[in-house]
C-alpha cells in the first residue's frame, strides 16, 4: 500500500471539506477523483501536500507505513509525494532548474544518495525536457514566471518527471489545456507508469482518462467518496452528468 | 532668505488682534486661547520643514497680521453655490457660518445640524467631544492658527443607523479683500449610518483661506465627501482634513483643486477600525504662477484595512505643482492593502511638479504599492487619434481632457466633474493651446 | 548567526597591511581633532601644500556645519573629539599565526560565504606569510595595468605621483561643503584609491579590493576617486562579503567618479562591516558620500551595492547626467535583520538633454530592523526628453521591523518622463508552499525566493561577486525565518 486514507476530515477557515473520506491506492495503480466543482477535490490534494491552512480534524493518512500527517509539507515531498498544482504560483527571479536541482538534491539527500553533480543533472533535466516538448529556454526562466496557463501545466509534470516521486496528486492537471497540450501531458504521465510509482488525477472531466487510463474511478460528492468503479464509471460520469450518477447513489 | 524650519511671527501683534477680535469669550474661548499660544510657539513651517519643502508660506508670513485683523463680515460676492436642488445648502462668510443663508429646513430628525456657538450653549460637552477630536493643535500650525481663530462653525451630527439622503453642500464664500477665513467643520456619522458632504470653496477676493474639517466615521458608516476648490486666483488657500474611519467604514473622497495663487489640501485619513475602506481621487489643476499642493496621509492602524488612493495633476504655464502622498500601516495592521497611484502631465515649458509618494511601513502580512508617472500624453493613443484623421491640437486636447475625466467617472455630485471639464478648457486655452 | 558574528567580533583583526609601508607607521595621534592634526596628518603623508589647504578649508567649513538630524534613523551622538584621526597599524602579538588557530565557526562562515582561500587569511587577521602571495599577485596585476596606462594605487601614492590630477579632479564632484561627513571626510581622510583611466582604454581587468594595494587598513575615513576619461571603460569592485571586522564605529568615506566623454563606470560595493550584536550593541555607522559626474556626452555611470552590513548605513550613491544622453543606473540590495538600520537609496540629477537613468532598489527587512529606501530624481529644465524608470521592492520578514520608500520627484520639464513603481510585502504563502512541496526546506525556500527577489541586481555584479552575494543574503538571514 502506497496510501491509506482512513475517515479523513478536513477543514479550511473553520469550513468543513472533507468528511469522512477513505482510500487506499496501492503501488503502481492510477486512481481518478471526479466531482462537481466544491466537492472537495483540490482541497483533498491540498491537504495530503500539507498545506497549512488545511485543518485536518479526524481520520489518518498512512503513506508507506508511516504517518503522512506528522510530517511537514517538504518532508512529504521528501518521501516522495507529489503534488502537480492546479494553479502553479510564479516566483519571479528563481529559475526552473536552479529550484529543480535543490529539490532533487533534498529529495536524493533523504534517500541517502549523494548530490547530483551539475552536468549530470543537466543532461538528466534536458532529457525530461525534451520528453515534455519543453524548449530548452524553458529551463533558465523563473518557476512559472510568465508562463502560459498550459506551458504551467506541462511545467508540473516536467518536475514530476525530474522528481521521481512515488505518488503523485495530479489536480486538474488537463484544465484549460488544448487536445495537444492534453496529449502531451498525458504521454508525460504515462511514459513514468512503471508498475511501482502510484498516480491519483483529480479532475471535472472525463476527457483526461481517455490519455491516462485509470485502474480505479472515484467520484467525490460534498466531501466524501460516493461512488467507486473502473474507467466505466466515468464514461457514465460523462454520459449522465454529475446529477445522474450522484442521484443514483443517493 | 536662507530656507527656515518655522518662520517666526509678530506675535505680540498677533496676540494683540486676537484679543481685539473677542475670540476669548465661552467654551471655545478656552480651546482658542490654548492653540493661540500653540501657534505663536511653532510659527508658520518654512522650507526646511520636510512638510513644507516645496511649498513656500513666507511671504503669507509677512502678510498675516493684517490677514487677521478683525473685519466684519459684509455682503458676500455674488458668487453661485454649487448646482445641486437636493442639498442642504450652508453658507459660511469669511469663514463664519451664516444660518441667515443657509437651509436648515427638512431635516430629519435624527440629524442635528448646529453651529458651534449654539452648540457650546446647549450642549458644552458634545461641543468638546467632537472639536478636537482628530485635528490636534500640535499637528500643524495651522491647525493651531484655524483653532486660534475659529469663527462660528458648524456640527453635523448623523444619529445610529440614519441615511442622510439629501447631500450636505457647504459653501465657503467672502465678503472682502485681505481677510482671514477660518472655517471649522465638525461632522459625526453615527454607527450604520451614510452621508454625502460637499465643501465648495469659491472666494471671489484675494483672501487667506485656512479651513479645518474634522470627520468622524463610525463603525459601518459610509461617507462620500467632495472638497471643490476654486477660489480667486490671488487668494491663499491651506486646508486639512481629518477623517477617522471605525470598524468597517467606507470613505470615500475627492478633491478638485483649480483656484488660488497658492493652494495646498491635506487630507488625513485614519483607518482605525478592522475592515474600514477608503478611495481617494484628487485632480488638481494649475496655471500662470499659481503654486499647487495636495497632500495625503493614510494611516492603516487596524488588520484587514484597504486602501486605494488615486490623484492626478495637470500643471501648465509656469505653475508649480505638489503631491505627497503616504501610505502608513501600523504594526497591528496585517492583511492590508493599499495601493496609491499619481499621475501628472506638464503642458507647458516652465510647469513643474515635485512628487513623492511614500510607503511607511510596519506590518509584515501586507500588500502595498505605489506609482507615479510623469510625462507626456500617451504616443500610442496619440498616434491612433492622429491616424484617424483628428489633427494634433484637438487630440492633445481629448487626451489631456480624457486624462481628467477618467478620474471623475462614477461621481454622485456630477456638477464638479462639470466644473472641473470647464476648469480644464480654460488652462488650456490660457496656455495659448497646448505645447506640441 | 548572533554567535557568529559575536565570534567575528572577537576574532578577526585587520593587522595586515597589504605591503606599502610608509614612514608614518609608528605614528598615532590623540583622540581629537584641531588645525593642528589637519597639519600633523598632511605633513606625515608629505603632501603638497594644496592638499593641506584643501583640507584646512574643509575643516574650517566642517565647523560651522551640524550633523545631520535623520528622521529615520535612531542612532547615540557621536562625540567627534573622542575619535583618534591619525593612527598607524601596529603589529598584535595576539594575532593567529595561522587558520589552524582561528576558531572554527568563523571559517565555516567564511566556507558558506566562498571566501577564497588567501583571502580567509587576511580576514581572520593571520599574520604569516601564506598571504604574501595576494602581494604577488598584486604586482602582476600592477604591470599589467601600467602596460594599459591605467593609474591605480592608493591616495597617497597618487597625491604623490600625480598631483595634477588630484589637484584637478578632487572635490570637484563632491565638494568639500557638501555634507558634514563628507567636509570631516576632505579634513582628515588618511587613504583610499586612486584610478585614472587614460582616453580610449579598456581597463584590461576588474579593479577589486582583493587585490588592492592598500586593502583593508584605510580606516574609517577612506576617500575614492575614479577618473574614466574620454571613450575609456572601466569596472571597480570594492568591498568583501565576508564579515569585516573594525574598531572605528564612524566610516565616512567619500567616492567621487568622474566619467569624461564615452567613458564607462561601473562601480559595484559589498558591504558587510559589523552590523552590531542580536540586541542592536555596537556595530558600524556607514555614512557614505558617493557621486559620479557623467560630465561628457554619451559617458555613462552604474553604481551595484549589497548593503549587508553596519548597525546604521547611510549613502545614496549619485549621479549628476551632465552629457546629453548621459546614462546614470543604481542597482541596490540593502538587506538589514536584528537591530540594522538601513536607509539608502540614489539621486539622479538630470541635466543635459536625452539623459536616461535607471533605479531598481531591493529592500530586505528581517527582525527589528528599518530598511528605507530615500531617492531623488531630479529633471532640470535643461533635461530635454530625459527618461527615468524606478523600482522599488520590499520583502518583509516579521512584524517587527520596517520598510520605506521615499521617493522624491522634482520635474521641470515637460518632455521628460518619470516613472516610479513601489511594492512592499512578504513572501507569499503559496510561493512557500509550493517550493516546500518540491521538497525545500522552509529556510532554503526563502533563501531561494529572497534571492529571486534580488536577482536583477545580482546580475548587475561580476559574476563571482554575484554568487557571493547570493550566499551573504542567506548568512544575513539566518534566525530571520520561522
Amino acid at each position: 500500500m502506497i496510501i491509506d486514507i482512513s475517515n479523513l476530515h478536513a477543514s479550511v477557515n473553520g469550513t468543513e471539506i472533507i468528511k469522512g473520506l477513505n482510500l487506499q491506492i496501492g503501488p503502481g495503480e492510477v486512481h481518478a477523483i471526479m466531482g462537481p466543482n466544491g466537492s472537495g477535490k483540490s482541497t483533498l490534494a491540498q491537504t495530503l501536500a500539507g498545506k497549512s491552512d488545511y485543518e485536518v480534524t479526524a481520520g489518518t493518512v498512512t503513506y508507506k507505513g508511516a504517518d503522512l500527517l506528522a510530517l511537514e509539507a517538504d518532508e512529504r515531498a521528501r518521501a516522495g509525494l507529489f503534488l502537480g498544482f492546479q494553479y502553479p504560483v510564479e516566483i519571479p527571479g528563481v529559475s526552473n532548474v536552479y529550484m529543480l536541482k535543490a529539490a532533487l538534491n533534498a529529495r536524493r539527500k533523504a534517500k541517502g544518495l549523494a548530490e547530483i553533480d551539475s552536468v549530470e543533472f543537466m543532461r538528466f533535466v534536458r532529457e525530461k525536457a525534451k520528453l515534455m516538448q519543453l524548449d530548452q529556454s524553458f529551463l533558465s526562466r523563473g518557476v512559472n514566471e510568465g508562463f502560459s496557463g498550459g506551458e504551467k501545466k506541462r511545467n508540473e509534470i516536467f518536475q514530476m518527471a525530474v522528481l521521481e516521486p512515488d505518488l503523485a496528486i495530479l489536480d486538474e492537471t488537463d484544465s484549460g489545456l488544448d487536445i495537444d497540450a492534453l496529449k502531451v501531458v498525458a504521454n508525460g504521465v504515462n511514459a513514468q507508469r512503471d508498475g511501482e510509482r502510484a498516480f491519483l488525477l483529480i479532475t471535472h472531466y472525463q476527457r483526461l482518462l481517455d490519455y491516462i487510463k485509470p485502474d480505479y474511478v472515484h467520484v467525490l460528492a460534498n466531501g466524501r467518496i460516493v461512488r467507486s468503479g473502473t474507467h466505466e464509471l466515468a464514461l457514465e460520469l460523462e454520459a449522465n452528468g454529475y446529477d445522474g450518477v450522484l442521484a443514483a447513489a443517493g | 532668505m536662507a530656507a527656515q524650519h518655522s518662520i517666526q511671527l509678530p506675535a505680540d501683534d498677533i496676540r494683540a488682534v486676537w484679543q481685539s477680535a473677542g475670540l476669548s469669550n465661552g467654551v471655545l474661548g478656552g480651546l482658542r486661547s490654548a492653540a493661540l499660544d500653540e501657534f505663536l510657539h511653532a510659527g508658520l513651517p518654512g522650507t526646511r520643514n520636510e512638510s513644507w519643502k516645496y511649498t513656500n508660506i513666507k511671504r503669507l508670513a509677512d502678510e498675516l497680521t493684517d490677514y487677521l485683523q478683525y473685519k466684519a463680515p459684509a455682503e458676500p460676492d455674488g458668487s453661485a453655490a454649487l448646482d445641486l436642488p437636493d442639498a442642504i445648502h450652508l453658507t459660511f462668510v469669511d469663514g463664519v457660518f451664516s444660518p441667515e443663508r443657509s437651509d436648515q429646513k427638512g431635516l430629519p430628525d435624527n440629524v442635528k445640524l448646529t453651529s458651534l456657538a449654539d452648540l457650546a450653549e446647549a450642549e458644552p460637552a458634545t461641543l468638546q467631544s467632537l472639536f478636537g477630536r482628530l485635528a490636534r493643535t500640535h499637528d500643524s500650525a495651522l491647525v493651531a492658527l484655524n483653532t486660534a481663530f475659529a469663527g462660528n462653525g458648524v456640527a453635523l451630527v448623523i444619529a445610529d443607523g440614519t441615511t442622510l439622503a439629501r447631500p450636505v453642500c457647504i459653501t465657503y464664500r467672502s465678503s472682502q479683500a485681505n481677510a482671514a477665513a477660518q472655517p471649522r467643520l465638525l461632522v459625526s456619522l453615527g454607527q450604520g449610518s451614510k452621508a454625502t458632504v460637499v465643501e465648495h470653496f469659491c472666494s471671489a477676493h484675494p483672501v487667506f483661506v485656512n479651513p479645518v474639517a474634522e470627520l468622524h466615521c463610525a463603525a459601518d458608516s459610509s461617507l462620500d465627501y467632495y472638497k471643490l476648490q476654486a477660489e480667486h486666483a490671488e487668494t491663499w488657500h491651506t486646508a486639512v482634513q481629518y477623517i477617522a474611519a471605525e470598524n468597517n467604514a467606507r470613505i470615500r473622497t475627492t478633491h478638485v483643486d483649480y483656484g488660488g495663487a497658492l493652494a495646498r489640501n491635506e487630507l488625513k485619513l485614519a483607518l482605525k477600525g478592522r475592515g474600514a475602506h477608503a478611495e481617494s481621487r484628487g485632480l488638481f489643476m494649475a496655471d500662470g504662477t499659481r503654486h499647487v499642493e495636495a497632500r495625503l496621509d493614510v494611516r492603516h492602524e487596524a488588520p484587514d484595512t484597504t486602501s486605494r488612493e488615486r490623484y492626478r495633476g495637470i500643471l501648465a504655464g509656469r505653475a508649480r505643482g505638489v503631491f505627497n502622498g503616504r501610505i502608513y500601516v501600523g504594526q497591528d495592521a496585517q492583511k492590508t492593502a493599499a495601493e496609491l497611484t499619481n499621475r501628472n502631465l506638464l503642458l507647458s515649458k516652465g510647469a513643474e511638479i515635485n512628487t513623492k509618494p511614500e510607503l511607511e511601513i510596519y506590518a509584515d502580512d501586507v500588500k502595498c504599492a505605489h506609482g507615479s508617472t510623469t510625462g507626456q500624453l500617451d504616443a500610442t493613443s496619440l498616434f491612433y487619434l492622429l491616424s484617424r484623421g483628428v489633427d494634433k491640437p484637438t487630440a492633445r486636447n481629448m487626451l489631456i481632457t480624457a486624462f481628467a475625466a477618467e478620474l471623475l467617472t462614477d461621481i454622485s455630485v456630477p456638477i464638479i466633474a462639470e466644473l472641473a471639464r470647464n476648469a480644464l478648457e480654460s488652462l488650456q486655452a490660457d496656455t495659448g493651446g497646448i505645447r506640441t | 548567526m548572533a554567535s557568529k558574528q559575536q565570534d567575528v567580533k572577537d576574532l578577526v583583526e585587520r593587522k595586515y597591511r597589504h605591503g606599502f609601508v610608509t614612514d608614518i607607521e609608528s605614528d598615532t595621534l590623540p583622540p581629537g581633532i584641531d588645525e593642528d592634526v589637519i597639519r600633523h596628518i598632511s605633513q606625515v603623508k608629505g603632501e603638497p601644500q594644496f592638499m593641506l589647504d584643501w583640507r584646512l578649508k574643509a575643516y574650517r567649513l566642517w565647523q560651522d556645519m551640524q550633523a545631520p538630524n535623520w528622521a529615520k534613523l535612531k542612532l547615540e551622538p557621536i562625540d567627534y573629539q573622542a575619535i583618534s584621526y591619525y593612527s598607524a597599524p601596529k603589529k598584535d602579538e595576539n594575532a593567529p599565526k595561522s587558520l589552524d588557530e582561528v576558531d572554527p565557526k568563523l571559517l565555516e562562515t567564511y566556507d558558506k560565504l566562498g571566501i577564497p582561500l588567501h583571502e580567509r587569511a587576511r580576514l581572520a587577521g593571520v599574520a604569516v606569510d601564506a598571504v604574501f602571495d595576494s602581494v604577488s599577485v598584486t604586482t602582476t596585476f600592477k604591470d599589467k595595468l601600467a602596460d594599459a596606462g591605467v593609474i591605480f594605487c592608493s591616495f597617497s601614492e597618487a597625491v604623490k605621483q600625480h598631483p595634477e590630477l588630484i589637484e584637478r579632479y578632487l572635490g570637484t564632484v563632491v565638494p568639500q561643503r557638501d555634507n558634514f561627513f563628507a567636509a570631516l571626510n576632505s579634513a582628515v581622510f588618511t587613504d583610499g584609491s586612486f584610478v585614472y583611466v587614460p582616453k580610449g582604454v579598456r581597463c584590461p581587468m576588474e579593479l577589486s579590493t582583493y587585490f588592492r594595494i592598500n586593502a583593508a587598513n584605510t580606516g574609517q575615513f577612506e576617500r575614492t576617486l575614479i577618473i574614466a576619461d574620454e571613450g575609456s571603460h572601466v569596472s571597480y569592485l570594492e568591498g568583501c562579503t565576508a564579515p569585516q571586522r573594525d574598531e572605528n564605529q564612524l566610516h565616512a568615506a567619500v567616492v567621487e567618479l568622474i566619467a569624461e566623454k564615452d567613458a564607462e563606470i561601473k562601480y559595484s560595493t559589498v558591504q558587510n562591516w559589523y552590523p552590531g550584536d542580536e540586541n542592536g550593541r555596537g556595530g558600524i555607522y556607514n555614512f557614505v558620500t558617493k557621486r559620479g559626474d557623467c560630465r561628457g556626452d554619451r559617458s555613462k555611470i552604474s553604481w551595484t551595492q549589497v548593503e549587508a552590513g553596519s548597525a546604521i548605513t547611510w549613502k545614496y550613491p549619485s549621479c549628476i547626467l551632465r552629457g546629453a544622453q548621459s546614462v546614470g543606473e543604481f542597482y541596490s540590495v540593502a538587506v538589514t535583520n536584528n537591530y540594522q538600520q538601513a536607509d539608502t537609496g540614489t539621486k539622479m540629477i538630470h541635466i543635459g538633454p536625452g539623459t536616461r537613468s535607471t533605479i531598481i532598489s531591493k529592500g530586505i527587512s528581517a527582525g527589528q530592523a528599518q530598511n528605507a529606501y530615500r531617492g531623488l530624481v531630479k529633471m532640470m529644465p535643461t533635461a530635454e526628453n530625459a527618461r527615468n524608470y524606478t523600482q522599488c521592492d520590499s520583502l518583509l520578514m516579521g512584524n517587527q521591523c520596517g520598510a520605506h520608500t521615499f521617493p522624491y520627484m522634482e520635474i521641470k520639464n515637460p518632455s521628460a518622463i518619470v516613472e516610479h513603481e513601489a511594492t512592499t510585502s512578504k513572501i507569499a504563502d503559496d510561493q512557500l508552499f509550493y517550493c516546500r512541496q518540491r521538497g525545500l526546506s522552509e529556510e532554503d525556500a526563502v533563501n531561494m525566493i529572497v534571492n529571486g527577489f534580488c536577482k536583477e541586481v545580482f546580475r548587475e555584479l561580476p559574476m563571482e561577486f554575484a554568487v557571493e552575494a547570493q550566499n551573504l543574503m542567506n548568512v544575513s538571514l539566518e534566525g530571520a525565518v520561522g
